[in-house]
């Protein structure tokens, strides 16, 4: 790992849903006599983590988490409501524009859906070249040797640069959105789900050009999914979101052989796992609350088999457990 | 049931040929879609070289035989000229002005439209984008325009404007931009809530390219199946304009016109005058009308075995 | 409610002669697509005993939903099941009637579905459309129809059942959702339930307790599943064998233990290979090279060759299935042996 700042730092960072009331709706609430309700989902709730430049963050949770709201904040998709994102310890108030827009292009995003990320109506040559062009990365002269050269790094036989994504496999498209990223020489790649819609036995291919591609453009991956053993093979450091908020954080080998939060406990028990053989265990029972009603205190109060009295009440903040580990968690305090 | 269970069909991902020749032969698949497709362009033939395919110019005051009126179809006049269709009160040749009809009535119907579309598109994207304060600002001004009935408020702007092909169509776009600005805006939601339109905004590729150079082409699809109806229903509500008589002037009429003017003579006997001018007109819209339908079907993925 | 007790049901009997619950053989199921013929299934044999749980494995486009739904014969123009057979009880369903089908189907074979809401009716609450199956096919009064409703809703251990009773549903949570289309599908105790990847769509904690309900209710009640899914990691847990399928045809069937302790088949060994589990950490994972075959121009012979590292020219021949252990059967000229998985590392 390198030195210095971090590539992508998160301070405070929340983000806000609200369901805007127009005027429509105000006449109407105040004929019904019906109190307007502002309906707000705090999709990611004071999340602050920085992530060091090389290293792969794997960011956990299951659906309604915010784990892909975080993750489009740190791609510059969706303006925080709170909170600022660093990029290499700069603000981007701070910057000027060619550097907003370098900073903007150093973190790059790959989707879920492999066919709705891609446009259906674009060659693979715009698809992966038009930005660059824009950007005034290439020259148009130099336009379609770079689309090749882009397409041979992430597998794919240049000759096709002519198609419609509809002509490729699932696969297949998910390396044109690779290339598509890459394209524009990003530093930083926040994954979101990226090998989740795949078949099985494509579903390594992609993950091993993760891997090779982190090695030899010395990038940097938050890689985001629900799926434990994925993350466990790709990442250095794990986080645990649940309802907005992350719950623990840590080195890989050291959360994986004993995860501190008690959800966290129960995700890792509960991942079905190759080998496990028949189980005979009785799964934690209960829903994952909706995000527009959050349980009060410690988001999985209701869920978890030591909850007390605190719990419901009072929020638990991330502390330092051991080296490089942070939980959220009151019976850290009991220890 | 798909052949192929769940994520995505293999089955596309090999073919050769073009998207657009596969949806082409499935349009022509339909034997109704394809004769509809034949009479429009027929017709839009028609219209475009009435001057040169018309035997007589019927407004050429020069040309018109007063003698040669209400003659039955198949007649010969005095000067040995034969009314395929018959003649009008003033002697015209009914094939004759029915041509020059029905070249004013696409004109406008096409040229309305186009604009309509144009505005409707242009505004239903900005507001589906921009969403907050734009959005709702255009959208009450749609919902305006569409709450009153389409007919009065061509009557009305017509009656202020006065007469003229230039005011008519004014008109026609008028009541009309709001239904594409309201379809568009819908379409267009749907596909900015898709991952590469937020691929297109990690890219930083700006808010005008991403507007029309990325969503706009994959709303074009319904845009040109409704588009297709809205031209049908142009000409329609000039034809009614005019038959109500604040359509095009009388020196450039329309089918809609033509009907109007042999309305007072149909209980006389002489049908001609009307009828043959309303087949046209019903002919032009009924086949625009299933061509619009057929590429509703062929465009809209859903559909799609 | 028995099969027994059913007023004009198939024979009370469960089995058969050979003891078989479900008996597919050379099962094919074509469809007709403008880009041509699509073998969706070419040639599946497997078979169910009463009670077992089997896990039907395989990719997208491998045939193995259409497998499922041919059984009940809920194949859709332009696709149709053109040959082989499949015996329920010892009768035969291939070519049977609309009417017997409509009778199997809901009251001795349920089916779940990915996505619940094939099952439910979005605008009718949830007490109308268990009352509504509950009458399909036994004389209930309405009083008992909704016992019943209670019953089964308890029975998938729904919270508050008397509540979501009355919920439309979108009320509903997608697990939710899920217990009652699994509730309704064992209203009348059928003696046969297809999954086709019930748990795809929820959330790992979720999936779990599905999972742990669906192996605990067959097992008590002695109901036979068919689990289609495309995660070995699911069927690792609950199933008693397991069936790969590629390419329209099972390549490897056997006890689940065995298959994924050691699969003889190239294509499940890749699969399992391929885990990230199965292998070490921070390297690239063993993969499968190459793409599945697209079902309009399978290759000749072994629809896996081209992306095998063990083919040969013999190969290009479709290798029938052979015995390699006790109850298991592979379709491969170059079965592999001995090998253990590599050990986790």
């Amino acid at each position: 790992m390198h030195d210095g700042p971090p590539i992508v730092e998160l301070r405070d960072v929340s983000k806000r849903f609200a369901q805007h009331h127009d005027f429509a709706d105000r006449v109407a609430a105040l004929m019904t006599r019906k109190a307007l309700v502002d309906a707000a989902v705090l999709a990611v709730n004071d999340v602050s983590v920085s992530i060091a430049r090389g290293e792969v963050l794997g960011l956990v949770g299951e659906s309604g988490c915010g784990k892909s709201t975080l993750g489009r904040i740190v791609a510059g998709i969706i303006e925080p409501s709170e909170g600022e994102v660093l990029i290499d310890g700069t603000r981007q108030s701070a910057m000027s524009s060619e550097q907003a827009t370098r900073a903007a292009l150093d973190v790059q995003m790959i989707f879920q859906d492999p066919m709705s990320s891609l446009n259906p109506r674009k060659r693979v040559i715009d698809i992966i070249g038009e930005a660059p062009r824009v950007h005034g990365l290439v020259s148009r002269a130099e336009l379609d040797d770079y689309v090749c050269m882009q397409m041979e790094r992430v597998g794919l036989d240049p000759t096709y640069r002519q198609r419609l994504p509809h002509q490729f496999s699932g696969g297949q498209r998910q390396r044109i959105g690779i290339a598509r990223a890459l394209a524009v020489r990003p530093r930083f790649l926040v994954c979101d789900e990226a090998i989740a819609a795949l078949d099985v036995s494509i579903q390594a291919q992609v993950l091993n050009l993760f891997i090779e591609l982190r090695a030899s453009l010395d990038l940097t991956y938050l890689f985001i999914s629900h799926d434990l053993s994925v993350v466990e093979h790709v990442s250095d450091r794990v986080a645990i979101m649940y309802l907005g908020r992350i719950v623990e954080i840590g080195p890989t080998d050291a959360f994986y052989a004993a995860p501190n939060h008690p959800y966290a406990q129960m995700l890792l028990a509960e991942v079905p796992r190759l080998g496990g053989g028949a189980r005979d265990y009785t799964p934690v029972p209960g829903e994952i609350p909706s995000p527009m009603d959050p349980p009060s205190g410690c988001h999985f109060h209701p869920r978890c088999p030591h909850v007390s009295a605190r719990c419901r009440s009072e929020a638990p903040v991330l502390k330092p457990i051991a080296e490089g580990r942070m939980a959220a968690c009151h019976l850290n305090d009991q220890r | 049931m798909a052949a192929q269970g769940d994520h995505g069909s293999p089955v596309l991902a090999d073919q050769e040929q073009p998207q657009w020749r596969q949806q082409w032969q499935q349009f022509a698949e339909s034997r109704r879609a394809w004769l509809a497709l034949w009479v429009i362009v027929i017709l839009l033939l028609a219209a475009l070289f009435a001057p040169v395919i018309a035997p007589q110019n019927p407004y050429d005051l020069t040309q018109i035989d007063l003698f040669d009126g209400r003659l039955p179809p198949g007649s010969v006049g005095e000067s040995g000229f034969i009314y395929v269709l018959g003649s009008d009160v003033q002697g015209r040749d009914m094939l004759s002005a029915m041509l020059y009809g029905l070249r004013n009535s696409l004109f406008v119907g096409v040229l309305s439209a186009v604009f309509a579309v144009g505005i409707g598109v242009c505004l239903g994207l900005i507001a589906a984008y921009a969403g907050g304060w734009i959005d709702a600002l255009i959208m009450r001004i749609v919902d305006f325009m569409l709450g009153f009935p389409t007919i009065l408020v061509a009557l009305v702007l017509l009656a202020v404007l006065g007469q003229g092909v230039g005011k008519v169509i004014l008109a026609l776009v008028i009541v009309q931009w709001a239904y594409f600005a309201r379809a568009v805006r819908g379409i267009a939601l749907v596909e900015r809530r898709k991952e590469y339109v937020e691929a297109a905004m990690c890219l930083n590729l700006g808010s005008a390219r991403i507007l029309f150079h990325h969503i706009l082409p994959n709303c074009m699809p319904p845009v040109i199946v409704i588009g297709t109806m809205q031209i049908a229903s142009a000409i329609s509500l000039e034809a009614t304009l005019s038959f109500l008589g604040l359509g095009l002037p009388i020196t450039e009429p329309s089918l809609g016109l033509l009907i109007a003017n042999g309305f007072n003579y149909l209980m006389a006997g002489l049908y001609w005058i009307s009828v043959f001018p309303g087949l046209l007109l019903l002919v032009a819209i009924f086949s625009l009308n299933v061509v619009g339908d057929r590429l509703r079907d062929v465009l809209n993925p859903r559909l799609q075995r | 409610m028995s099969p027994g007790q059913m007023p004009n049901g198939t024979t009370p009997v469960d089995a058969t002669a050979n003891g078989l619950l479900l008996q597919i053989s050379n099962l094919t199921t074509v469809f007709d697509t403008r880009a041509g013929r699509v073998v969706a299934v070419a040639g599946v044999d497997l078979t169910l005993r009463p009670g077992e749980i089997l896990g039907l494995v395989g990719e997208s486009g491998s045939g193995k939903s259409v497998t499922g739904f041919s059984i009940l014969g809920l194949i859709d123009p332009p696709g149709r099941v053109s040959g082989g057979s499949i015996l329920f009880r010892g009768r035969e369903l291939v070519g049977a009637g609309d009417v017997t089908l409509r009778q199997l189907r809901g009251r001795d074979i349920a089916m779940i579905f990915q996505d619940p809401m094939m099952t439910l009716n979005p605008v009718l609450r949830i007490d109308t459309q268990i009352i509504e199956a509950v009458r399909a096919h036994t004389r209930a009064s309405k009083s008992e129809a909704r016992e019943r409703a209670l019953e089964v809703l308890t029975e998938v251990g729904i919270p508050a059942p008397e509540e979501r009773l009355k919920c439309y549903p979108h009320q509903l949570s997608g697990g939710m959702r899920q217990r009652v289309a699994i509730a309704i599908a064992l209203l009348h105790r059928p003696s046969l339930i297809i999954a086709d990847e019930p748990t795809t769509a929820l959330d790992v904690t979720i999936q779990a307790q599905i999972v742990h309900l669906m192996q605990r209710l067959c097992r008590e009640s002695g109901t036979a599943l068919l689990w289609i899914t495309h995660d070995l990691a699911v069927i690792d847990g609950m199933a008693d064998r397991v069936c790969v399928m590629y390419a329209g045809r099972i390549v490897e069937q056997g006890p689940v233990r065995d298959v994924l302790a050691s699969p003889a088949h190239p294509y499940s060994r890749g699969l399992v290979d391929s885990v990230p589990a199965n292998n070490r950490r921070g390297e690239p994972l063993r993969q499968i090279r190459g793409m599945a075959a697209s079902p309009l121009r399978l290759p000749a012979g072994c629809a896996f060759q081209p992306r095998c590292d063990h083919a040969t020219e013999r190969c290009r021949q479709q290798p029938e299935a052979v015995e390699v252990g006790p109850d298991r059967l592979v379709r491969c000229f170059h079965p592999l042996t001995g090998r253990e998985v590599a050990d986790r590392a």
